[in-house]
């Protein structure tokens, strides 16, 4: 194997400049120029798996034309052990192409320290693992080149796995925490159906999908024709195109269902108290990285009816808003690093162990200071190393305490809630929270009393992945900065808090999978369902220890007639509109919340339209997938089976089957007349095996069908002749 | 020795073997005890298939024009009458009538088919004249 | 103890798409010899020969090689085979001395002296890279490595291609040399009748995918026979004339060459020709163009090539 392996190293060495070339780009164009600059992990990876693409593309390039193949295959070693020696060729390669500007970019990182960049050396590591993940493109772009197939469809399944593979890996390798998360999104949610997510029905998806998805396991499995390795590889690449179309069928599912809003709905209070809900669009601030969030449209909010969010807002509107303002995307990990929050000009970030490095855009050396758990250092050499010093708070939600009304004072982690003075250099435990081992903080927000020259924060919500608790905070003496958003920096008296009254709050339905969680002036809480199509909202009363469901909008379904959504309920899989409708009726029959999908529209009078499209779908792809497995040479069990997938997963079936078989020729039985696959030895009509071919009466075979043959001649060649004549 | 091949001739190179070491015996320029070159050496020499030429050996070792001895290889075989006499002239006779009836459909009269076969005679066996 | 065929292929058949390009192939190849495969450029010899080192799935049917299912070749199963292919191939920036030694490495025997004297026969230069070779040096490489891993059966893909007379010429020695008097057997496809004729003791013919022809070369030329009739070549012989290989014209007269030709042949010729046939001698070569020209669609084709 060895020898194979230094040939294919002497052959890929060629694309070892290439490689460096590429991934160099790469890693060059993705060195940040300051601290907020725009790291490009996903660029990275992408030019990794390119390479490997590339490698596995010039292997099978320089070896699998049919000479070839001949000539390197037919050796006294296993067909397997050659692909391996590929292999193990091609990651050597690939090795040294991502190491060395990987290494290069980690040095860079390691000169510059952390005066100038929040990003430690170390921090490479996680990219460089992604990119090794990214080989996994290699094998798979191997295997589909050596796969004898004469469809591309069937040779192309390994890549869809591999694909989504490294796509897994990349994302579990940058957030460990939201892997799961958005796996389980991935399969089951963002991936299913827009409506069942919005109802918040984990069972339900994962029963859905598991359904789907076996099926099709089960029949690839059952079916092809292949070694156990490849079938696998095989599933995994037909799951993943499956995944796929339903991803596709669901984003049509979703346009099909009416919502009123096309962001998330956001709730604030106006200066009477009131509840609004408004749709807000976010436009990039002067200083270029801040989003300043203008409500375009919305609606007061009124317990027991539905709101009309199409009506214009005010003037004169101006909501003190309890909610969370940070968009959430910054607030998620990227492989970089942890990015804080930002007012102003001013940029906290946090690296993995909790310790807050302060940052000031255009000031240099950019870094203002470190908070440890010791205190407020002006520079980053008296912690020692920032990046690996001890922890400032545990599992630091890292924005909390900039968003929190333009407070940068306080600091909430899953033990509790802390204020840091700058000026002192001081932090105080403000709330201590009882700590599980499990516990994981999941949300926080402050609702804050503003006036004209004056700003506090005067309760505190958090919800840990235990207990929810509501505080109430007061002030005591003493005086803190604050800044403005814009970047207008001021001082200003600022109370010192201190937390008076606490409250244990029953935890929120986990299946409403909060977006948005709003504190009124008066302590209501707000929260929001995900779903811009579901405006299901719940309100607590501050006094009362009770969640108060509502429904404050519109049914959550409502199935349009209209000509588009034909065509979505025709490429929708019908196994998915199934479970997601009757998941959604399930939910609402024992869930205490109105009903959650309203399937007729007395204006339209579209439904049986669709439902009439429905079902010509249904049959329409079944008649289709039977037809082609025909062609195909399917039995007759194999193309029932086949069609009544179908009929569960709809397009998905042909999209299938045309990627997995191909056609096969038929020819007339010589005996029966009926056509019968070239493939297979015996008729299925007749039951004959194939006859010799018509001997042409000048053969010469010297093994013993000689006399026969001679024999069959002459009596043919004296019973034509008469007749010929 | 010298044996000629030519490929794509109308005889094929199994014939052409045996019709020329008939010839070379019946010329006597290889006489009895004279050792053949081996299949081997011969098919190399030739660079012809050794089947062949083993094939060949073994027709004239039936016919009695060689003989084989065990390990040592093949060499002109006593003249010996491996047939019968009435055998052989029914051999005789076949092989002439062949000739005789080609020479009548190719329009020869009987005594130029005679004529002619004197001088092919005298052409193959010239010293016996 | 296996079988006496080297080779034994059973209702071969392989389709590309609607095209049946091997139909029905029902080959044998004894041990010990050396077989012609013939036929024209995509009569399926190419594809028979991958097939029958399990590199093509077949169709329908099955082969045998060595007494092992081609589909289920092992690492012992392939160095017990040798098989160069089509066009010679090697790796342009290996020199002879990296061909060797990447293929000794891949082989469990390697005779180092055999190889020696096949490159020397060919007049190669083991310092040589393989891309500044010619034609005929290359074929010499690919032979000598084939042959010095010691293999019981050679399948050899067109290996005169191309080749000036000198390669030829040691491509012939270097196989009579090889075959070692039948304890080891050869199957090459090839276009040069010659050369089949000389080193092959068997002929197999392939005309568009199917084998009309699988016999020594002796009972191959003896069962073949040609008439000269003073007509033009005519369709309609085929129908009159039973064994009809094919009838090409000649100086205004027309060849007909029949196979089997027994009593009802010579009279169905002598009705055609009223009475004005003449036997003549017919070569090798003439009998297996007989069976080549079958295959041509236009029969002045093969008239206007001159052979």
């Amino acid at each position: 194997m060895w020898t194979i392996v230094s040939k294919e190293l002497r052959e890929l060495i060629r694309l070892l400049p290439v490689g460096l070339l590429l991934l160099g780009v790469a890693v060059w164009l993705s060195l940040p120029r300051g601290i907020q600059g725009s790291p490009n992990a996903a660029l990275i990876a992408c030019c990794a798996g390119l390479f490997a693409v590339l490698l596995a593309a010039m292997q099978g390039f320089f070896d699998f034309s049919d000479r070839q193949r001949g000539f390197l295959f037919h050796r006294s070693l296993s067909h397997a052990r050659i692909m391996y020696g590929k292999v193990l060729a091609a990651l050597i390669v690939y090795s040294i192409a991502v190491v060395l500007p990987l290494g290069c970019m980690a040095i860079y990182f390691a000169r510059m320290g952390p005066e100038y960049l929040p990003v430690h050396p170390i921090q490479v590591l996680p990219i460089l693992a992604v990119c090794l993940a990214g080989f996994a493109m290699h094998p798979a772009t191997l295997f589909t080149i050596d796969r004898e197939a004469h469809w591309l469809g069937t040779r192309l399944l390994p890549l869809p796995l591999a694909i989504a593979g490294v796509f897994f890996m990349a994302v579990a390798i940058a957030s460990r925490e939201y892997a799961f998360d958005t796996m389980f999104d991935a399969i089951a949610g963002v991936f299913f159906m827009a409506a069942i997510i919005a109802a918040g029905i984990p069972s339900a998806i994962a029963i859905g999908s598991i359904l789907l998805i076996g099926l099709f396991i089960v029949l690839l499995l059952a079916l092809q024709r292949e070694h156990f390795a490849r079938k696998l590889v095989l599933a995994g690449g037909a799951v993943t195109v499956v995944l796929t179309a339903i991803i596709f069928g669901a984003t049509l599912l979703d346009s099909l269902i009416s919502s009123p809003s096309a962001s998330y709905a956001e709730y604030g209070i106006d200066e009477e108290g009131e509840l609004w809900a408004f749709q807000s669009r976010y436009e990039p601030s002067e200083n270029g990285y801040n989003a300043l969030r203008v409500p375009v449209s919305g609606g007061r909010v009124e317990s027991d009816r539905a709101v009309n969010l199409n009506g214009t807002l005010p003037e004169d509107f101006n909501p003190s808003s309890g909610s969370n303002l940070a968009p959430l995307n910054a607030n998620r990990q990227t492989v970089w690093y942890q990015y804080g929050g930002a007012i102003g000009r001013k940029q906290v970030f946090s690296v993995p162990p909790g310790i807050a490095l302060i940052y000031e855009q255009g000031s240099t050396p950019p870094l203002q200071g470190v908070v440890s758990r010791s205190g407020f250092h002006p520079s980053a050499a008296v912690v020692g190393d920032p990046f690996t010093g001890p922890a400032f708070t545990e599992g630091m939600w890292a924005s909390s305490a900039l968003t929190a009304a333009g407070y940068d004072t306080l600091w909430v982690d899953r033990k509790g809630v802390y204020q840091f003075d700058r000026e002192r250099g001081t932090i105080t435990a403000l709330v201590e929270l009882p700590v599980e081992s499990a516990t994981v903080l999941v949300t926080e927000d402050f609702a804050a009393e503003e006036s004209a020259d004056d700003a506090k924060v005067v309760r505190l919500y958090v919800e840990t992945s235990t207990q929810a608790y509501l505080f109430k905070l007061t002030a005591a003496t003493g005086e803190a900065k604050w800044f403005v958003s814009n970047s207008e920096n001021r001082s200003r008296p600022l109370p010192e808090l201190q937390a008076v009254e606490e409250r244990t709050l029953p935890r929120l339905p986990k299946s409403l999978r909060i977006a948005m969680l709003g504190m009124s002036a008066d302590g209501s809480l707000v929260a929001f369902a995900a779903h811009p199509s579901l405006q299901r909202a719940v309100v607590a009363n501050a006094p009362g220890a009770e969640w108060k469901m509502e429904q404050l909008m519109g049914p959550d379904i409502e199935v349009r007639g209209s000509r588009a959504s034909a065509y979505m309920v025709a490429l929708t899989p019908p196994a998915a509109l199934l479970v997601g409708v009757v998941s959604l009726l399930i939910y609402s029959a024992v869930s205490d919340l109105p009903s959650a999908v309203t399937l007729n529209n007395p204006t339209d009078g579209g439904v049986p339209v669709l439902l009439l499209v429905g079902i010509v779908a249904m049959v329409g792809w079944s008649v289709l997938v039977w037809v082609l497995g025909r062609r195909r040479g399917f039995s007759t069990s194999k193309r029932v089976a086949w069609s009544l997938a179908t009929l569960l997963a709809g397009p998905v079936g042909p999209l299938l089957l045309i990627a997995l078989y191909r056609p096969v020729h038929r020819e007339a039985c010589p005996r029966c007349n009926h056509l019968r696959q070239v493939d297979r030895g015996l008729c299925p009509h007749c039951a004959s095996a194939w006859e010799a071919v018509q001997s042409e009466g000048i053969e010469i075979i010297d093994f013993e069908t000689r006399g026969n043959w001679a024999a069959v001649r002459r009596t043919e060649a004296s019973s034509s002749a008469p007749s010929s004549r | 020795m010298q044996i000629q091949i030519i490929p794509g001739s109308a005889q094929s190179i199994y014939r052409q073997i045996t019709d020329q070491i008939r010839r070379l015996v019946a010329s006597e320029k290889i006489v009895v005890g004279d050792a053949i070159p081996s299949v081997r050496q011969l098919a190399k020499d030739l660079v012809i298939n050794p089947n062949t030429v083993a094939k060949a050996y073994a027709e004239l070792v039936r016919d009695g024009v060689l003989e084989s001895h065990q390990g040592r290889g093949y060499f002109v075989a006593r003249r010996k009458n491996i047939f019968s006499k009435t055998e052989r002239l029914r051999r005789l006779d076949e092989s002439l009538d062949a000739a005789i009836s080609e020479g009548i459909t190719l329009d020869f009269s009987v005594e130029e088919i005679i004529e002619r076969m004197q001088v092919r005679i005298n052409k193959l066996l010239p010293q016996e004249h | 103890m296996h079988s006496e065929y080297a080779i034994e292929a059973r209702g071969l058949t392989r389709y590309f798409g609607r095209t049946a390009v091997v139909r029905d192939l029902n080959l044998r190849i004894p041990l010990g010899s050396v077989t012609g495969l013939l036929g024209l450029n995509g009569a399926g010899k190419t594809t028979t020969l991958r097939m029958l080192l399990g590199f093509l799935e077949p169709t329908r049917g099955s082969c045998e090689v060595l007494g092992k299912d081609s589909r289920q070749l092992g690492p012992e199963d392939r160095a017990r085979i040798g098989y160069t292919v089509e066009g010679h191939f090697l790796y342009g920036w290996m020199t002879v001395r990296d061909c060797e030694r990447f293929q000794r490495d891949t082989f469990p025997r390697w005779n180092a002296s055999l190889f020696g004297e096949t490159i020397q026969r060919f007049a190669i230069d083991a310092s040589q890279k393989a891309r500044t070779l010619s034609r005929g040096q290359r074929a010499g490489v690919s032979l000598a490595l084939t042959l010095a891993a010691e293999p019981e059966l050679l399948v050899l893909d067109d290996p005169a291609l191309g080749l000036d007379p000198v390669s030829r010429r040691a491509l012939n020695e270097t196989l009579i040399d090889f075959c070692d008097c039948g304890r080891r057997t050869i199957l090459l496809s090839s276009h040069l009748l010659d050369d089949v004729e000389r080193v092959a003791d068997r002929v197999a013919i392939m005309v568009h995918g199917r084998l009309l022809v699988d016999a020594t070369v002796e009972e191959f030329c003896s069962r073949i026979r040609a008439w000269s009739i003073d007509l033009p070549p005519a369709s309609r012989y085929s129908e009159l004339i039973p064994g009809l290989i094919h009838a090409r014209p000649l100086g205004g007269r027309t060849v007909i060459t029949v196979v089997d030709a027994d009593q009802e042949t010579e009279a169905a010729i002598e009705r055609v020709s009223q009475a004005a046939a003449e036997r003549v001698n017919i070569t090798f070569e003439d009998a297996v163009l007989a069976y080549l020209s079958r295959s041509r669609k236009s029969k002045s084709l093969f008239v206007a090539s001159g052979v």
